[in-house]
């Protein structure tokens, strides 16, 4: 049997607009674990984690440390307790040095008074080399790469002689080495008796390095397992609290009489130098989703504001149901039956500040059923804000609540609600579920579907190749402003094909790409 | 956020406005310290004044009725998220319009003439603060910076039509011919020089809550006014509307600038710029750009000119001394950060008492 370290005892936490962030929370953390808390955005790991912290206070419960009932108010207590937080943003200050950054706020000083600098850089290169946390003490932080920025993190808990460090999703701005490297640090410190708390929604990333993991769901912990008692998808429903879709496929339906809805044909976008879009031909029938496949960056979002008509383009033609678009108003665009759900969610998609039923309205708020003679028809606004809150289920207190208060997920969630409450004819998906939740986001990929049954056209644009390849009726590949791949039969393709046109080491000849205009 | 909710932050904005002036006036009282003679009977008389007498207390509302109107020109402007300076530019010009409809058209009706006048100079205004809109509209340029441009235009052209085609005979110093008796304004009640200007006044501030509010038009100026990408992204067209607000906000200007003459002057007497179009933007941001705020703080301001004028006939301290209040009023209730941590710590506490 392990020795307990840490427990919480059924902390509940209310806060002051009578969210309940969590309800009787019990989870023992022993010595020498790496024991993750995973759960969807605003589950309440956060408010849970500033509560072992010492930034929030719970409302009720316990907090046991070393066995003895502590309380700390404020986070200088949990400090000196020695449990240490790494946040998910740096807490560091760019324009100083690795070891002022460690040292501050406890800084070694002489009799004087005096910062002993010399001290502080000797016991900052003991603790960098005692815990192999390689890292050049003396340049500045804004030099750094993020994964040196981390470490810097985790080197200041350990100054302050943390014995129990708190990462909230420290691999979120990490790139894949980088994320191992943490690991391999983690698994060291874990050695050396160190007791880690490692929060996240990476799934993969729990199980890999995990010795227990505690779900939360709501605001209430869903159970503490061993890592081998439970498997991803296991995890994944406990977390969204509900059987997840194995496949996307099997909600689709065959749609009859398709026509074709969005035709783009020969579209080019050029500056100065070169050709950002390039003879970008293709079209979508009724009832179909074409997904675009692509590393960001090689033209996918110029396409898409160019077809929605709030981007440029130098030639070609667009048309929506047989009628040429390209040179029409985005109002006219969308009054034809077009939606648009913008990669950029916060400068484009919603106004933060402007309250949720002003922004799910946006698009059509001139309707009439919306609209008096003369007026707005506020009545008519909330009924329509209501309906799409509980049709959608959007988690806010009211329609008046702005919407940068919102979590990502149901931000989205306006978004989404907005552009199909036009009953769209073609829908522009841009990274629909970037960022976002689990739950929100199958709730956001079965509306494309639904969207799709109901016989619109969806372009698909994602980062995520699962999934482009799960929804997708029909893939093309962008490379460097180009169409380098129509794919209609996705059962036969590899990722790896994939990755091949989607780095441009291949391209199809141009009569096959002709495909991708059913011609 | 419930709609509780959202009275509390309308109650926070009321308690951080009443802290700023408790501050402003603060200010303002050591700085009667410094300069006055009897500091303590000269901050009461600025600060009561202006209820002891009936006249003064109608003085407020004249001073108040050319404000309303430059206030909710900007506000319009502002809450598109528009900078447009240009609201004193057209205050000037639009205040020539009206002269000329004054001095050399005669319109027998005292109706008519007055409201000739005012529309003539109404649409000279709008017309005018198109200049400014279409550059923007059409080229985005740096709306501050055309603006503070016209306006010194404005000005010299104005000087040139009034020393050239306006300017009296019968007086030795710039200013126009007599208006004619037709027309001005008539009285509100007798006993005060309060005009039916005023009374416009507040019917513009009703329509302009309306536009704000309730219309279609108010409703694309708030959304384009937070996030214009996000109202181009909507469909929302940009270019008409910039067009729309502009022609609205020049219209109040000009409509503003005519009932301030025929209600208070005999000629036309400006040779620079009046500071109603300044004091205007300054009640605007104070009022963040709400018409019931905007009326208070117009209201407000103009309540503290008239006191700081009685106070100022009796002692030795100069008028001026409302520019302290009203910058000060202005720095802080337009900051962001002024008496934040009060309000997080309030709904902290609330936090621990509920739960």
């Amino acid at each position: 049997m392990k020795e307990t370290i840490l427990e919480l005892r059924n902390i509940t936490k209310v806060y002051h607009n009578g969210v309940v962030a969590n309800r009787d929370i019990s989870i023992s953390f022993e010595k020498g674990e790496i024991h993750s808390i995973v759960g969807e955005n605003g589950a309440g790991k956060s408010t849970l984690m500033k509560i072992i912290y010492g930034i929030e206070s719970p409302s009720e419960g316990e907090i046991i440390h070393k066995g003895e009932k502590v309380k700390f108010r404020g986070s200088m207590e949990a400090i000196h307790a020695g449990i240490g937080m790494v946040h998910q943003h740096f807490m560091l200050i760019p324009t100083m040095s690795v070891v002022e950054n460690i040292i501050v706020g406890d800084e070694p000083s002489n009799i004087r008074g005096i910062v002993d600098y010399k001290e502080a850089v000797k016991r900052t290169r003991e603790l960098s080399e005692h815990y192999h946390l390689d890292v050049d003490v003396l340049s500045k932080i804004e030099d750094l790469s993020a994964g040196e920025k981390q470490k810097v993190e985790i080197l200041k808990t350990l100054y302050r002689n943390a014995e129990i460090i708190i990462l909230d999703e420290p691999t979120s701005v990490l790139t894949p080495q980088e994320t191992e490297t943490l690991f391999e640090e983690l698994f060291k410190l874990k050695e050396m008796g160190h007791t880690i708390i490692f929060i996240s929604h990476k799934l993969n990333e729990v199980k890999r390095i995990s010795d227990r993991i505690t779900v939360i769901r709501s605001g209430e912990c869903k159970g503490t397992f061993e890592n081998d008692e439970v498997d991803l998808l296991q995890l994944a429903e406990l977390i969204v609290g509900r059987k997840l879709l194995s496949s996307y496929s099997e909600l689709k339906k065959d749609v009859d009489d398709k026509k074709e809805i969005l035709r783009v044909e020969k579209l080019y976008l050029s500056n100065k130098e070169k050709n950002i879009l390039e003879n970008i031909s293709f079209s979508i029938r009724s009832g179909e989703i074409l997904g675009i496949a692509g590393v960001q960056g090689n033209g996918q979002s110029e396409l898409v504001r160019a077809i929605a008509g709030i981007g440029p383009m130098s030639s070609g033609e667009i048309s929506l149901s047989g009628q040429r678009i390209e040179k029409l108003s985005v109002k006219k665009r969308r009054e034809l039956g077009l939606s648009y759900i913008p990669e950029d969610r916060l400068g484009v998609g919603v106004a933060t500040t402007a309250p949720l039923c002003d922004n799910i309205i946006s698009s059509y708020y001139d309707r009439a059923d919306i609209n008096g003679h003369f007026f707005m028809d506020r009545r008519k606004i909330s009924e329509t804000a209501n309906n799409l809150i509980s049709k959608f289920t959007i988690r806010t207190n009211s329609i008046y609540t702005a919407v940068g208060d919102l979590s990502g997920g149901n931000m989205q969630k306006v978004v989404v609600a907005r552009e199909s409450n036009t009953d769209p004819i073609c829908m522009l998906a841009e990274q629909p579920t970037q960022g976002i939740d689990i739950g929100s986001s199958e709730y956001i990929r079965t509306q494309l579907i639904e969207m799709r049954n109901r016989g619109a056209a969806v372009l698909l644009i994602s980062a995520d190749l699962e999934e482009v390849l799960s929804l997708s009726d029909r893939v093309i590949v962008m490379y460097n402003g180009m169409i380098s791949a129509h794919l209609s039969n996705l059962d036969k393709i590899s990722t790896n094909d994939l990755g091949l046109y989607m780095l441009g080491i291949r391209k199809q000849t141009s009569d096959e790409l002709k495909e991708a205009l059913y011609e | 956020m419930s709609k509780v909710k959202i009275n509390e932050e309308r109650m926070f904005g009321v308690i951080k406005t009443l802290v700023a002036l408790l501050i402003a006036l603060g200010i303002t009282f050591v700085v009667l310290c410094l300069t006055a003679e009897d500091p303590l009977s000269s901050f009461i008389i600025m600060l009561t004044g202006p209820l002891t007498k009936l006249r003064y207390f109608s003085n407020v509302l004249e001073t108040m009725t050319p404000l309303v109107f430059t206030a909710l020109a900007c506000a319009v402007l502002f809450r598109a998220g528009i900078f447009n300076l240009g609201v004193e530019g057209i205050f000037f010009i639009c205040g020539l319009v009206t002269t000329y409809v004054a001095t050399k058209i005669s319109i027998d009706n005292n109706i008519l003439h007055p409201f000739v006048a005012i529309a003539l100079s109404g649409i000279m205004g709008g017309l005018l603060m198109l200049i400014p809109g279409w550059l923007k509209a059409k080229f985005d340029t740096n709306i501050v910076v055309s603006t503070l441009m016209l306006n010194s235009i404005y000005l010299g052209i104005g000087l040139y039509i009034l020393k050239e085609r306006l300017i009296a005979s019968d007086i030795s110093t710039t200013a126009s011919e007599l208006f004619m008796e037709s027309s001005k304004l008539p009285y509100l009640f007798s006993g005060t020089r309060l005009t039916v200007g005023f009374f416009l006044a507040l019917v513009a501030a009703v329509l302009v809550y309306i536009m704000m509010n309730k219309t279609r038009l108010g409703y694309k100026i708030r959304i384009s006014g937070q996030n214009a990408e996000f109202a181009k992204y909507s469909g929302i067209a940009a270019f008409s509307l910039i067009l729309l607000i502009h022609f609205i906000s020049g219209f109040l200007a000009g409509i503003g600038s005519s009932v301030e003459l025929l209600s208070f002057y005999d000629r036309f007497t400006w040779t620079k710029i009046s500071t109603h179009g300044s004091t205007g933007m300054l009640i605007a941001m104070m009022g963040n750009n709400r018409v019931v705020p905007v009326m208070i703080a117009a209201f407000g301001i103009s309540y503290l000119k008239i006191g700081a004028e009685i106070m100022s006939r009796s002692t030795v301290v100069p008028v001026e001394i409302t520019s302290i209040v009203e910058a000060t009023l202005v720095l802080l209730i337009s900051s962001q950060y002024f008496l934040r941590h009060i309000r997080e710590k309030r709904l902290l506490k609330e936090g621990i008492a509920n739960g």
